[in-house]
């Protein structure tokens, strides 16, 4: 068959399906908005899935920044078991103050670090007391490598940082239970028995993993030495500097550790180096698993309305056997007839999916808007519920197609 | 139609007219076996999911309480933080000092309500320097929980014993290096045969089993962590594992006095530790109830959600049956005009066309209900952890459910049937 004439067959049967879905408007709504149901159902289900994962990456960014990474005698995303938490410990030694201070010099102008080191104790202030401070002594580096989102106040000074001063940086809650009534700005902390001046204050930050981002204490490095003494292993947090890709920058890192342990080459590092990547697989498995319950749910919802256009069509089919009959008798093949039959399906089913795409989208939209979180269908999404559509389509016409073509032309003749 | 008894004669008449309806009904199902079929099919669809999401959720729910209750109805459990023991500190309660083996006495003697304190002493297995392993022969399990417990213990938690007995005070009075397994540790160190009298290494020191505990039926996903205990007498495991600190107390009420049982446990407690009057306790105090109830509030979103996400399913196949309804009404307009004309009611019309409808979907609905059941069958032999057969409540309300969306679907078909003008309906081609 020249490519002109089937072309035109193809054109000849979108033509008939739409006279098809256009003579029996109240059939092929109902068919259509089976499907629209099923990809709407879909879209939206996918949109929601969407909002868990960019859920996780904001986050992530929150307390880990966006293109930071930490080193850590043991940092794994998630759960790890007992026996590969045992081998990551004998493995890898604590890291120590002078092997921070040797990778530093070998940074270059590539890497900023910031070291962490961290307990929970009791925070006091006037009479009263925040139990689960998270007392964190780091250097000002971090507040160029993390977003600590300081609405008052500020961050401490590379100074500050050198002699230890006596100076925090308060989260939300801590904040909030210790100062009630009053500006917390200049105003004086304990912690373990230490006064400290309150010289920032955060944003409130919400939760990460279930762990409140707000009962921080941020103070100097030196000073957190001073009232808890030295830590037995640092964390520590660093970034690329300048414009070049993060790569580089872990890389670096990741040789100045090798080089300061004198690792020799092909030995495993002695140390954990965790990417935000590998922080967010975390919470992007668990979306993930989320989503296969809800594909097979939603899977079906789609194969009832599969059901529901094959019968849309099969009446078709029967209610035209004479005029397929006619047909056939003065010359059309099988094969336009088939094409014809699937066509009716495949539109009344995309008529379905891009209305149901649609709806899903506007759904979507409203309750974004309306429950405060940034949850956008994507065009990825709307192709999938159309394209979904676009094959449940031809699925459903599949068996009234065939009847149509394996019809005898004189009984269909004599069909009234 | 007699005015005396106008009541039975009206309900002869509606019996045979819903009998006339039912037999038009059926008569045009079976005119249309395709058709009919695919319609039925939809519904099938719609009710299978929906019965087995929904009996997933509950067999899973149901299993989850089913493994707090193993601990006792009855009882009173006391931890110095709030949530699970075996998880880390929260951010809030990191602070607080753990409870004492030597409170559960106390508890015992000074409560009225008390029946009597079991003590539950756990072990971590995993610090900083090494991890506790057991180990029989060349069998070797890193996943076991360890725990001290008082010779009561078995008792106060209503611990089912497959093989052996329970710690005697003695035992605990001595120091015995005696055990009592859970099941799986059972198994894994000495296989099917036989555990008890047999010795086996923790932590590189050397034991004898004295009991092996039943398996328990409760589950979190497939999962008992009561399977992986290794129990030694509190005594015994505090002078072999120093550093274990946190603390369980069960405390057992007497029959029905649960809730004096915990108000004195409560007022005991902080006595013990000392809480000023004006301070929250420093300890959480929880039944298999409350935990239970929590555990639903956090569930019944997630499973009002997933069944609304599953009877998207249903709702197609109720605009299947609509569809199917649609044609039936179009195609028989002259039948539904001549009826009319020679003096049917319009509510006759409208039954028979709903009759119609609810036959469908209510057929749609046994089916579906059928094949629910039996695929609930096939998921729980080949999953025993997803127990899927669908509850009584969920067959029924399944049924009647797809007989509802049947005669919603059909309401709309059947009133434009019921409507019909006589004239213009025989006129139609």
């Amino acid at each position: 068959m020249p490519p002109s004439s089937r072309t035109r067959n193809v054109t000849d049967a979108i033509v008939q399906a739409l006279g098809a879905v256009s003579a029996h408007r109240l059939r092929s709504t109902l068919g259509a908005l089976a499907i629209a149901a099923a990809v709407a159902t879909i879209v939206v289900v996918v949109a929601a899935l969407d909002g868990v994962a960019s859920y996780a990456r904001t986050t992530t960014a929150r307390s880990f920044g966006s293109d930071t990474f930490l080193i850590a005698q043991v940092a794994s995303p998630g759960r790890v078991t007992r026996r590969e938490l045992q081998l990551q410990l004998q493995r890898n030694p604590a890291i120590r103050r002078a092997e921070l201070a040797a990778v530093e010099r070998l940074a270059g102008d590539l890497v900023e670090y910031a070291p962490n080191a961290q307990t929970t104790a009791e925070v006091v202030a006037g009479g009263r007391s925040y139990e689960n401070g998270a007392v964190t002594g780091t250097t000002a580096s971090l507040a160029d490598l993390r977003d600590l989102a300081i609405v008052r106040g500020r961050f401490f000074r590379p100074d500050e940082d050198r002699r230890g001063a006596q100076v925090a940086v308060i989260g939300a809650d801590v904040a909030a239970t210790l100062f009630p009534a009053q500006d917390p700005l200049e105003q004086f902390i304990r912690v373990a028995g230490r006064r400290f001046e309150v010289i920032g204050l955060q944003d409130q930050l919400g939760n990460s993993g279930g762990a409140s981002l707000d009962r921080y204490v941020w103070i100097p490095m030196a000073a957190y030495e001073r009232a808890f003494g030295a830590s037995r292993s640092l964390q520590i947090f660093a970034k690329t500097l300048g414009a070049r890709p993060s790569v580089d920058g872990e890389d670096r890192a990741r040789i100045s550790f090798r080089a300061v342990r004198g690792l020799a080459p092909g030995a495993d590092d002695t140390f954990d180096l965790l990417t935000p990547d590998a922080a967010r697989g975390f919470v992007l498995n668990l979306s993930q698993r989320i989503g296969a319950a809800a594909a097979p749910i939603s899977a079906m919802a789609l194969l009832a309305a599969i059901v529901v256009v094959t019968n849309t069509v099969l009446v078709s089919v029967t209610t035209r056997t004479h005029e397929i009959g006619v047909r056939r008798a003065l010359g059309a093949t099988r094969r336009q007839i088939m094409g014809e039959v699937l066509a009716e399906s495949v539109v009344v089913a995309m008529i379905g999916g891009v209305a149901g795409a649609a709806a899903a989208a506007g759904l979507v939209a409203v309750l974004s808007s309306s429950l405060g979180v940034p949850v956008a269908v994507r065009g990825t999404t709307v192709a999938l519920g159309v394209t979904a559509a676009a094959l449940s389509g031809i699925l459903a016409g599949w068996y009234p197609a065939r009847r149509a073509t394996r019809l005898d032309v004189i009984t269909a003749l004599r069909t009234e | 139609m007699s005015v005396t008894d106008p009541t039975r004669s009206d309900v002869a008449r509606l019996g045979a007219s819903i009998r006339e309806a039912a037999r038009l009904a059926w008569d045009s199902l079976r005119g249309q076996p395709a058709r009919s079929g695919l319609a039925i099919g939809g519904v099938v669809i719609g009710i299978v999911t929906v019965v087995l999401v929904a009996s997933v959720l509950v067999g899973l729910r149901n299993s989850v309480a089913q493994l707090f209750r193993e601990l006792g109805t009855d009882n009173i459990f006391a931890f110095h933080r709030n949530g699970d023991p075996y998880t880390p500190a929260s951010d809030q309660d990191a602070l607080r000092r753990p409870l004492t083996p030597a409170y559960a006495a106390t508890i015992e003697r000074l409560g009225t309500s008390v029946r009597d304190v079991g003590v539950q002493l756990l072990v971590p297995a995993v610090t900083a320097t090494r991890t506790i392993t057991a180990r029989a022969g060349g069998n070797e399990s890193d996943s076991v929980l360890i725990e001290g417990v008082s010779a009561n213990f078995f008792d106060v938690t209503g611990a089912e014993f497959a093989a052996g007995r329970p710690f005697t005070e003695v035992e605990n009075g001595v120091v015995a290096p005696v055990a009592v397994l859970g099941a799986n540790v059972a198994t894994a160190l000495f296989g099917p045969g036989e555990a008890v009298g047999k010795p086996f290494l923790l932590g590189g020191e050397r034991y004898f089993v004295i009991g092996v505990l039943a398996k328990r039926k409760g589950t979190f996903f497939g999962e008992n962590r009561n399977d992986n205990v290794v129990s030694l007498p509190v005594a015994t495991a505090r002078r072999r594992f120093p550093e274990a600190v946190n603390t369980v107390l069960y405390v057992r009420a007497k029959p029905g006095e649960r809730e004096n049982a915990r108000a004195e446990a409560e007022i005991i407690l902080r006595l013990l530790r000392g809480v000023r009057d004006d301070q929250p306790s420093d300890f959480q105090l929880s039944t298999s109830d409350q935990i239970i109830a929590q555990f639903d509030k956090l569930g019944y979103q997630l499973f009002l959600a997933t069944v609304g996400l599953a009877a998207v399913s249903l709702l197609i196949g109720g605009i299947g049956i609509a569809n199917v309804m649609v044609m039936s009404v179009t195609e028989r307009t002259r039948e539904i005009g001549l009826r009319l004309a020679i003096g049917a009611r319009r509510q006759e019309v409208l039954r028979q066309f709903l009759f119609e409808a609810a036959m469908l979907a209510g057929a749609g609905g046994i089916a579906g209900v059928v094949t629910a059941t039996l695929l609930g069958l096939i998921a729980t032999a080949v999953a025993p952890a997803f127990p899927a057969v669908p509850p009584l409540w969920a067959v029924l309300s399944g049924f009647v459910t797809s007989v509802a969306v049947g005669v919603v679907a059909g309401y709309w078909p059947a009133r434009r049937a019921a409507e019909l003008d006589p004239v213009e309906a025989l006129r139609y081609e």
